[in-house]
This record gives structure tokens, sequence and C-alpha cells, in this order.
């Protein structure tokens, strides 16, 4: 039961941390903006080292978990951290936490999620024997977080995108049906 | 085995990067179209409420009152978008269905353009003078206006063929449809 619970934390978070960095990743704009707004220095360079640390917690999370605990806590602290800066500044700030995605502001949300993010680095520290880990699993959380992507987020705007495609066509038809 | 694992996680990385930025271009595409209102989305039409609009009063023959589903769908003979809902309209036509040609300068005309769209001149108006679209108050061509039993149900304007399909019969009409553009008199 225990170590059911300690796969679940690892790969729960891991999954987290890979969605929000390949988010980052791939639109960095809005998190760059979020470090700009932060007044972080070298917000560009950071935009870019924030995921990667996410994606090697991720890493450490799935493959080796004592090794990880010290960056799953830092990377808590980092974002709890820029909540306080944020709010401490009396500033909304957007959190693009998952890239593009969201309108959410940094905040309690991030200083609630400290404590969540403590007992996963507690876990993986403590936790005697870490079951089911390895780069194969790490693949296979990677795989399935491609097919997760695929299948909530890029269909529904693919299928609107094809949609109109085809009233484009049958409009671009009627168009050479008029010309002489 | 290690080095394919470990380049099964990079390629998995690299299609969910991928993935997420084709969703990315899905999304800038879709606030180019909103913004420039590019969009495929019906706008309602408010009917009149003043006056008397079922289809005999505004110019339309007196038995249309008493279908119990009729889609009066107005069309010009100078737009392009009319062109391509008619030409869908050969595919699937409807027995609901009541074409009110606009924009045509003379009967003669009007007729020519339904006989080459290949709809069917009894379930047809030309309205030359326009007085037709002018009762309803419609002035966005291609547009429908849906009644039932002589009762006006909803009027909207039709981007596209595809948004005209469900409102060809009443038991695929949306009823999202219904109570965004109903105007009950």
């Amino acid at each position: 039961m225990i170590a059911l619970l300690d796969v679940a934390l690892r790969f729960g978070a891991a999954l987290v941390l890979l969605y929000a960095a390949t988010q980052k990743l791939a639109a960095p704009r809005p998190f760059r903006q979020t470090l700009q707004a932060l007044r972080v220095p070298f917000a560009a360079a950071v935009a870019i080292v924030v995921p990667l640390v996410e994606i090697a917690a991720a890493i450490g999370l799935t493959v080796a978990p004592g090794g990880s605990a010290a960056l799953v806590a830092a990377l808590g602290f980092a974002f709890a951290g820029a909540a306080v800066v944020a709010m401490s500044r009396g500033e909304r700030i957007r959190c693009a936490c998952y890239g593009s995605t969201g309108d959410a502001t940094l905040g309690w949300r991030q200083l609630a999620a400290l404590p969540l993010w403590l007992v996963v680095a507690l876990d993986s520290f403590l936790a005697p024997d870490h079951a089911w880990s390895g780069i194969g699993q790490f693949a296979g959380l990677t795989l399935a977080l491609a097919v997760v992507v695929a299948g909530t987020q890029l269909l529904a705007p693919m299928l609107r995108n094809r949609a109109y495609l085809r009233v484009l066509q049958t409009q671009a038809a009627g168009k050479n049906q008029e010309m002489p | 085995m290690t080095f394919v694992w470990i380049a099964i996680a990079v390629l998995g990385l690299l299609l969910a990067v991928c993935l997420l930025a084709l969703v990315d271009q899905y999304r800038t595409l879709e606030l180019i179209r909103a913004r420039l209102k590019l969009e495929d989305n019906p706008e309602p039409i408010q009917l009149p409420v003043d006056r008397l609009i079922a289809p005999s009063a505004i110019g339309l023959p007196a038995e249309l009152d008493s279908e119990p589903y009729l889609v009066l769908l107005f069309l010009s003979t100078s737009c392009t978008t009319c062109r391509s809902i008619a030409d869908g309209l050969r595919k699937q036509n409807s027995s609901n269905l009541w074409v009110v040609l606009q924009q045509a300068h003379s009967e003669a005309e009007g007729a020519q353009w339904l006989a080459n769209m290949g709809i069917a001149q009894d379930r047809s108006t030309v309205d030359v003078s326009g007085d037709v679209a002018v009762a309803l108050e419609i002035d966005v061509i291609p547009s429908v206006a849906i009644y039932r039993n002589g009762e006006p149900l909803l009027a909207q304007t039709i981007p596209s063929f595809r948004q005209l399909t469900p409102l060809l019969s009443p038991h695929t009409m949306p009823r999202s449809v219904m109570k965004e553009g109903t105007v009950r008199t």
C-alpha cells in the first residue's frame, strides 16, 4: 500500500512537472513575461533554465528518487517565493506556471502547493525502497504525457480548424464556379 | 537497453513539446480569426415583435403559415457564401425549406439563378423588391428565419452550410441554438 502511494505520489508530481516544463518550452513567451514582471535578472535565460530543472526533477523522481528530493523542494520553494514576491508588491502577475494556458495569477495557490511539494520531496528522500523506478518508467511517462496532450488539448482545436477549413474550401469552390 | 529507453524518453519529451507548440499555434490562429471576425459562428437576428410576421403577412404564400416547421432561407444572387450554401442544398435538400432570393434585378434573373443552383422554384420566392427581408428586418444575407406553425421561432445569420445543416430539421436543431437566438412572439 505504501509502495503504491509512493509510486502515485512520485509519478503524479513528475507528470505535473513534465507538463509544466513542456508547456513552458513549447510557448516560452508567457513564462518569460512572468519572470520579467517579477524583475528576475536574465529572464530570457531563466525562462529556459526553469523548465529544464523541472524536467531534471521529473527524471529524478522517476529514475533516482532519493537524489531528487532537494531539487523538488527547491522548486516548491521557488514557486512559493515567486508568489510571496508578487503578493508583497501587491501586483497581479500572471502565473504562466503551465505556459500559455490559464489566466491564474501568482499567489495563494503556489503557497498552498508548497507543502505538497515538500511531501513529495520527503517521500522521495525517506521512502526506504522505491518500487517501479528507472529510465524505462520515465520514458513511459513522457509518452503518456504526449498521449494525454494529444487527446485533451490538441484534438478539439484540430477538429475545429478542420471544420473551418472545410467551410473555406466550399466557399472557394463556390467562388470558382462564379468566375466565368 | 538503457540507451533505447533514453532515446524513447527524449523523443517522448520532444513529441510532447511539439504537440503543445501545435496547440499554441491553433490557439493563436483562433485568436486571429476572432479578432478579424473570421469565425464561422452564426449571429442571432432580432425579429420584430411589434407586428405580425407570419409568412403570409410578409408576402409569402399563405400555405406556409400552416407548415409545422419552416426554414426560411435568405440567399442573394451576389454572395459567394450563398452559392456554397445552395451547393450544399443540392446534396441535402429539405422539405421544410423555403428559399427567399434577394438582390435579383428581375424575376427572370432570380429564377435563372435558382435553376442554376438546383433549387426548386415551387419552394422559393424571388424577392426583387426586398420586401420580405425588410419585413423581418433581416439585413445580413445569408441568414435564416425559422417558423413553427406560422410562429417565428428564431432568426440568425448563416455563415456556412455547416451552420444551416442542423436547422434543416426540427429533430436535428440544437437546443442551445434555440435558447441563444430564440425570439418568441
